[in-house]
């Protein structure tokens, strides 16, 4: 049996011609639906169904395909990026609560930073929002569902997007921010970014992994100085001192920490005797 | 002080000094974007012959404009951020001066963090030995930085050393005539099929070499053979070594023994009762085995059979063929260092199977890599034919100790005497 266009066909025609893609299927969790527009239409493929699809499109003029090609204008854009739209900010089952709890992340910061919780998909939701060079209003560009009950997998879902190209960053969420007065604190993941960010006079950016990109560094270049506080495991002590490197060929002043525990693991008091201990 | 990259950046942008020191600094040192400007300053300098130094403006316009037009905004950014610190600032003639030692440093730095890495991640490494191979290496390569050795033994000796080797000599004419007396360094192959006689081969030869090593090594304090045992036990070999060493059978060994005469015959016909010391080693790592050669210091070491050492810290995943070849490598490099004769055993694959005279490729695991790391390769073929059990062919395969006149693989059939453990010339 072939799989309904409803389920499959508007996300395949968003595709620039000769593209393929793996997006989530509502059959389950992950991203087991293969869509591809090619010479002859647009395909479909769930590997979890094990069913697929066909819509020819028939011949089409060269100028249609550019046409087509021009109006899709990078990769964030290819598909909508889009939370669940059932999060809910309170009531959360018990293991979402744990999750954020074990982080320090308070109710407050739950609000502030608009991380939700999903029913439909059980799993908590980190919004991405960014705001690029040049662009007029930030904009939202990823987010990361944590699957928090036992079992579950995959353990992160997030849409497919250049993810070099992302830095999670508080102040995107504060009104007016100068960065040129702030210092910033990067860190592997979104909470402990949230966590160190709510210090005063910090912005906590999150790298998203261990790889700092152009985007990072250029992102970086902005503020008065920046405090390199990763994992402690050896992939991130290998990104502190990758990072650094950047920012050394960039004249940018920086300082690394390391600790024993992730960041988002101290609490409040912790992190700003380290804080403070590393500016003086 | 700067990076590394960014001093290499500065330092390079003059063509006299990219043209000299490109290519010494190792690229995993180096950052991605620093090795793309790297490799850019290269072409605008093959692009512009004239030119003695990179002009800022010209290569940020080349760069942005034709050789990476496709970049996102971000990354001109970084790119233009990172080319203005590099083109505009100079270096101190200090760090210009120590350049060379200092990416040495990074180097053996990033190595150094590298195996930490991985020893806190778990992996099966002596980190004591690791660390020691380090800095031995690292000070090799700034003192080679310092001074460089170029061979310069006049040719006259060379050719007149070549012609008069002195060296350990096998019992086997037909192998004393193909091969050279063999030096300290030199590494070769034992190899035959399971039950061919290997273990046999190497009582008949050892024990006339065992002979040898007072006249050869006068000022060794302690002249003798080293086996490294991990085949079966131990013990076996040694009534092998009295009956290759007398030509007797077991039973007149016994006989011998209990009038009292094996054991001083037995060192007469060697040197010394202890001229060949066997060591087992079964589940030893390198490590170890390496540890006994230092110690002992011998004058030729066997290995029986290096397959079977554990080599800790080889990367899993590996493939057998790969993992052969670096440890047969190894095991050259132990001879060349500790100054010893080495010889090893290995089997042959089921593809040499009652072939008289295998081919260099049909060894067990290994169709290039145990071969490419030895001297030379002594093949010990056997017929499957009943009539012929007590006959062997000698092969030498591979022959880099060849005696000019003397053809490089004899291709000899010899005669297999098991009951006296030894092997005898046709004629």
């Amino acid at each position: 049996m072939a799989l309904p266009y409803s389920e499959w066909l508007e996300q395949a025609q968003r595709l620039k011609a000769g593209r393929s893609a793996r997006v989530p299927h509502l059959c389950g969790e992950g991203r087991t639906l293969i869509i591809e527009h090619n010479n002859e239409g647009f395909r479909s493929w769930c590997h979890r169904c094990n069913e697929g699809g066909f819509k020819p499109h028939g011949q089409r003029a060269l100028n249609k395909i550019i046409e087509q090609w021009n109006s899709a204008a990078g990769e964030h854009n290819d598909y909508n990026v889009q939370v669940p739209t059932d999060l809910i900010y309170d009531g959360w089952p018990w293991d979402a609560v744990l999750w954020v709890s074990k982080a320090n992340i308070t109710h407050r910061l739950i609000k502030r930073y608009g991380i939700g919780y999903s029913p439909r998909y059980g799993r908590v939701y980190l919004p991405v929002f960014s705001h690029p060079l040049g662009a007029a209003a930030r904009s939202l560009v990823y987010y990361q569902g944590r699957a928090v009950f036992s079992g579950q997998t995959p353990k992160y879902l997030g849409p497919s997007v250049n993810k070099n190209a992302l830095t999670y960053s508080t102040a995107n969420y504060e009104a007016e921010c100068q960065l040129g007065d702030k210092v910033a604190v990067v860190t592997e993941d979104i909470l402990s970014a949230i966590r160190v960010g709510d210090i005063p006079g910090t912005v906590g950016i999150a790298i998203m992994g261990t790889a700092p990109s152009s985007e990072h560094i250029t992102y970086l270049s902005q503020f008065k100085n920046v405090i390199i506080w990763l994992d402690p495991d050896g992939a991130g002590r290998k990104a502190a001192r990758k990072l650094s490197t950047k920012l050394d060929m960039i004249g940018q002043p920086f300082e690394v920490i390391h600790t024993q525990r992730d960041p988002k693991m101290h609490c409040k008091r912790e992190m700003k005797e380290i804080l403070w201990r590393q500016s003086t | 002080m700067a990076s590394i990259d960014l001093t290499t950046l500065r330092i390079l942008r003059e063509r006299e000094h990219y043209d000299r020191l490109h290519n010494i600094v190792p690229p995993a040192l180096l950052d991605v974007v620093t090795a793309t400007i790297l490799s850019d300053y290269g072409r605008y300098f093959k692009e512009n012959p004239g030119e003695t130094r990179i002009d800022p403006a010209a290569f940020q316009s080349l760069f942005m404009g034709f050789w990476h037009p496709k970049l996102s905004p971000e990354q001109k950014m970084h790119y233009k951020m990172v080319l203005d610190q590099a083109l505009t600032e100079s270096v101190p003639k200090s760090i210009s001066d120590s350049f060379v030692t200092n990416v040495v440093e990074q180097d053996y730095a990033s190595r150094m963090a590298e195996l930490l890495s991985k020893y806190n991640e778990g992996n099966d490494i002596n980190i004591t030995r690791e660390i020691g191979r380090l800095i031995e290496s690292a000070t090799t390569d700034l003192q080679k930085k310092d001074k460089i050795n170029y061979v310069e033994d006049s040719i006259g000796d060379l050719l007149m050393a070549d012609e008069n080797v002195k060296g350990v000599r096998w019992r086997l004419r037909c192998l004393q005539e193909s091969l050279r007396p063999m030096i300290a360094g030199d590494f070769g192959l034992i190899c035959g099929r399971p039950d061919t006689g290997k273990t046999t081969f190497l009582t008949d030869q050892l024990t006339h070499m065992a002979s040898q090593l007072k006249t050869m090594y006068p000022n060794h304090p302690d002249p003798h053979i080293l086996w490294v045992n991990n085949e079966g036990p131990g013990r076996r070999i040694k009534p092998r070594l009295y009956q290759s060493a007398l030509q007797k059978s077991l039973a007149e060994c016994v006989t011998m023994h209990k009038a009292g005469k094996l054991v001083p015959a037995y060192t007469k016909a060697v040197g010394a009762i202890d001229a060949i010391r066997i060591i087992d080693v079964h589940g030893w790592s390198h490590y170890d085995v390496e540890d006994v050669i230092k110690d002992t210091r011998p004058c030729i070491v066997v290995f029986d059979m290096i397959d079977n050492i554990r080599f800790a810290g080889m990367a899993s995943g590996s493939r057998t063929d790969q993992a052969l070849e670096a440890m047969y490598q190894q095991a050259r490099e132990w001879c060349v260092k500790y100054n010893a004769i080495g010889l090893a055993t290995s089997q042959i694959s089921a593809e040499g199977d009652g072939m008289l005279f295998p081919g260099i490729s049909m060894l067990k695991d290994s169709k290039t890599g145990k071969q490419g790391a030895c001297d030379f390769q002594i093949m010990i073929g056997r017929s499957n034919d009943f009539n012929s059990e007590s006959l062997r062919g000698i092969g030498i395969v591979k022959n880099k100790l060849r005696v000019p006149g003397a053809p490089g693989d004899p291709r000899a059939e010899v005669f297999f005497d098991g009951n006296a453990a030894r092997y005898m010339d046709a004629d």
